[in-house]
This record gives structure tokens, C-alpha cells and sequence, in this order.
């Protein structure tokens, strides 16, 4: 009876550490080498993990901020990849103060861009925000590029 | 007796599993001043969430390198924190500012593909980040194994830049923000110091002057967050410094004209067509002004 239990106990264990290592393989550092893998011709400056869980019906969907510094006479593409376990897409804004330079998602058409790219012309702080369509649990990554001349 | 034997297997794999899991990394001495894991300011606003907002509009080294690559700097080696330097960071204070240091230092060789003098820095940063326990972020052994051939320059970019950014999202989320605005500074630091101590001809001395002259924008940011931990005598002075720094950054002066951005689709992407733009009024007396005020700051955190 004890040894059924200890042996019960150790295959769930062992099972446990598979299906957790299984889990974070989608949403995290692996989901940041497959995006990095579609980046294209460019030379990577940074990542943006984000991960939200559902909003509540009655809030608005939660919006993660970063600050950065974008420099005049460099093209930036910023390209968003989605854990496709989780229902949630990523929507990508990009701003100046409070003017929207960009936006990876097209309201009008419900159509989703897999990139922006964005040659600054003005060196400043902007903020990239990031948030899933109509509050869904998801994880996703940005990633920061320069493009290459 | 077979099952019996694989039973016995099975449980001795499952406890060593779970030991592997739960055991913590072994621990390098520990520094002997006392920056403690969660600094206070008793009139602190910004919290760990804002630091981490904010933490990211410090610019990655990479961008100042591929300049100065790109404008024909010719690489000097004289210009980075000497490898042996390490023996003297006994804080966590200074060695989370020079994990910076080093870090913007290993970026500089490799966008000029110096990668046999890399193996060194490459040890200091991995010492270092174990000694401020994130070093767990830094790794290593495939660096160093991509580190041994050009081809692999881009990687080893890649690798380092998520490294150093993994450090500073764990550092927020344990709420060691302190440490991850030091390794910031640090890099940023140094990649200024480098720029403003390069040696080359017009045009492309006007363009990193240009560059020098916008890191105005990022200064402003850095000293918010500094300002953050001021309570520690140790940041206090830094920011002191800093300030001394914005006055010759005062002298250059930055103008805006913006306009509406508009966008178009290419190739089933968006791209921005935005016409906006910056001026950046600064000359060779500021420029003077201010590699002398980051000389001064630089050689004192990586004394």
C-alpha cells in the first residue's frame, strides 16, 4: 500500500516537472527566440514580455507601459509575437507624449500587422503600450529592432 | 524483483527532481557593505512598477557601438574598464554598476568583432552577476562558445541584451529595483564615456556629437530614478554627480517640430511616414564639457 503511494507520488512528480517545463515553454524566454527568429534583417535592442490574465467584463482591459529612447536617423521595427495557447492578441501601441505614432492593430478592419516599422525622424521619449484584444488572457512578447541600412 | 528495482528507480528520480527544483543556487561571498534587497526612501514615489516603466528608456550600448562603428571610429581598447579592475568591487554598490560597465564594454567588442579579448569580460560580467545573485540570466558557457567565431556576433548580441534585460525584470520583480537602476546607469555611463572619448573626422564627428548632445533626453530619466534611493549616501552622491553632469548637458539645446505621423501598408506591414523633427544644437566646447564632467564620473565608479 505504501510503496503504490511512493510509487503513485514519484510518476506524478516526475509528470508535474514535464507538463510545468511544457507550460513555460510557450510564454517566456521560447517565445522570445521565435519572435527573434522573425525579426528579419534587423539587429535586436530589446524585448517586452507581457503577460495579463482576463479582465474583468466591467474594467477596462489592463495596459502595460515601457519608456524608450528612439533616436533620429534610425529605423525601428517593433514585432509582436502571441502564445498561441492563450486566446489573447497582443495590441501594440506606440506613442509621443499623448500622440499615437502607431499601432500594430487596425480597428476598422480587425486586422492585426505583424510589424511596425517606424524611421524617427525626431529623437525623444516615447512609451510603447501593450494590451489584449478585448481583455483576453495572454502572453505575448515585443521586440525592439533597429533595421539595418 | 525487476518492478521492485524500477519502483526504486523511479522514487530516487522524482526526490532528486524535486531536489534540483528546490535547492538554491550556491552562494558567492557576500559583499560587505549593506545595500539591503528592498531600499526605501521615506519619501519615495515611484514604486517598483514605475521603475520598471521607466528603467527601459535607458538606451542599450548597442545603438551607440553600431554609431560609432558605423561613423569609422577605429576601436580603442584603452577605452574600456581594464579587465583586473574587478578585484576592487567588494560592494554591491559597485558591482552592480560595473555588471554595467562591463556590460556596455562586451557589447563595444563585439560590434567590432574583437571576440579573443571578449573571454575575459565575458568572466567578469558572469562574476559579477553571481555575485548579486541574477546570475542565473548570463550565459556563459554559450557566449563564450559563440564568442569564438565573427559569424556568430549577432547571437552573442542577442544572448547578452536578453540577458541583461531578464537580470532587470527579476531584479523589479524581487523588488531589487535599486540594483537594476545601477546596472542601467552603469551602462549607460560608460557608453557615454566612450563616445564622448573617440577620436575621428567631420561629418561623422557631428553625428556622434549629435548623439552625445540627445542623451540630454535620457539624463533627465536617470536622475528620476536615482533620486528614487537618495537616502542611501551612496546614490546620493551619484545623483550629486549627475547634477554637476546636467549642467553642462543644459548648454545643449534641443528643438521639436512635430507633425501629424501617417502610415501606410508595405508588404502587409505597417510603417510610419512621420514628419516630425529634432534639432540638436551643441559644438565642440560643449561637447568638451561634458566628456569632463563624465570622465570624472565614470573613473570613480570603475576605480
Amino acid at each position: 500500500m505504501i510503496k503504490r503511494l511512493l510509487y503513485t507520488m514519484a510518476i506524478t512528480t516526475l509528470v508535474g516537472l514535464f507538463f510545468s517545463f511544457e507550460a513555460k515553454a510557450q510564454c517566456g524566454d521560447e517565445l522570445t527566440d521565435i519572435c527573434h527568429a522573425e525579426l528579419g534583417d534587423t539587429r535586436f535592442i530589446r524585448d517586452f514580455p507581457v503577460q495579463h490574465s482576463e479582465s474583468d467584463q466591467s474594467s477596462s482591459p489592463r495596459v502595460t507601459s515601457y519608456e524608450v529612447t528612439l533616436n533620429a536617423g534610425t529605423t525601428y521595427r517593433i514585432l509582436t509575437c502571441n502564445d498561441q495557447t492563450k486566446p489573447g492578441k497582443v495590441i501594440v501601441s506606440l506613442y509621443r507624449g499623448d500622440q499615437l505614432i502607431a499601432t500594430n492593430f487596425d480597428m476598422d478592419s480587425g486586422r492585426f500587422f505583424p510589424y511596425v516599422e517606424y524611421p524617427v525622424s525626431a529623437s525623444g521619449r516615447y512609451r510603447l503600450t501593450f494590451t489584449f484584444k478585448d481583455g483576453e488572457e495572454g502572453c505575448a512578447v515585443g521586440i525592439l529592432a533597429a533595421v539595418e541600412d | 524483483m525487476i518492478n521492485k528495482i524500477v519502483s526504486s528507480l523511479i522514487l530516487i528520480t522524482g526526490i532528486l527532481g524535486l531536489f534540483f527544483v528546490s535547492c538554491a543556487p550556491e552562494r558567492r561571498e557576500e559583499a560587505t557593505d549593506l545595500l539591503t534587497d528592498t531600499m526605501i526612501a521615506e519619501d519615495m514615489e515611484m514604486t517598483d512598477e514605475n521603475v520598471g516603466e521607466m528603467i527601459s528608456g535607458v538606451p542599450n550600448p548597442v545603438e551607440m557601438s553600431v554609431l560609432l562603428q558605423r561613423s569609422d571610429v577605429v576601436y580603442s581598447q584603452d577605452l574600456l574598464n581594464p579587465d583586473g579592475n574587478i578585484n576592487n568591487y567588494n560592494t554591491n554598490f559597485k558591482r552592480a554598476l560595473n555588471l554595467g560597465v562591463y556590460g556596455t564594454d562586451l557589447v563595444y567588442m563585439n560590434i567590432y568583432d574583437r571576440t579573443v579579448t571578449t573571454l575575459s569580460y565575458l568572466r567578469n560580467v558572469q562574476e559579477l552577476a553571481d555575485d548579486l545573485r541574477i546570475g542565473q540570466f548570463f550565459d556563459y558557457e554559450t557566449l563564450n562558445r559563440l564568442s569564438e567565431s565573427s559569424r556568430n556576433v549577432d547571437s552573442v548580441l542577442y544572448i547578452t541584451n536578453r540577458g541583461f534585460d531578464n537580470m532587470t525584470r527579476y531584479l523589479i520583480d524581487q523588488g531589487r529595483s535599486s540594483i537594476a537602476v545601477l546596472i542601467a546607469y552603469g551602462t549607460w555611463i560608460e557608453s557615454l564615456y566612450i563616445a564622448a572619448n573617440i577620436r575621428t573626422m567631420p561629418p561623422n564627428k557631428e553625428r556622434i556629437h549629435q548623439r552625445i548632445g540627445e542623451q540630454k533626453i535620457v539624463l533627465d530619466n536617470i536622475l528620476l530614478l536615482l533620486n528614487n534611493y537618495r537616502n542611501d549616501p551612496n546614490f546620493n552622491d551619484l545623483f550629486n554627480d549627475l547634477m554637476d553632469l546636467k549642467e553642462e548637458f543644459d548648454k545643449v539645446s534641443i528643438s521639436y517640430v512635430y507633425e501629424e505621423p501617417e502610415t501606410k501598408v508595405v508588404d502587409g506591414n505597417l510603417v510610419v511616414v512621420d514628419k516630425s523633427r529634432s534639432e540638436v544644437n551643441i559644438n565642440q566646447e560643449i561637447v568638451d564639457g561634458i566628456a569632463d564632467q563624465v570622465n570624472y564620473i565614470r573613473n570613480k565608479i570603475i576605480d
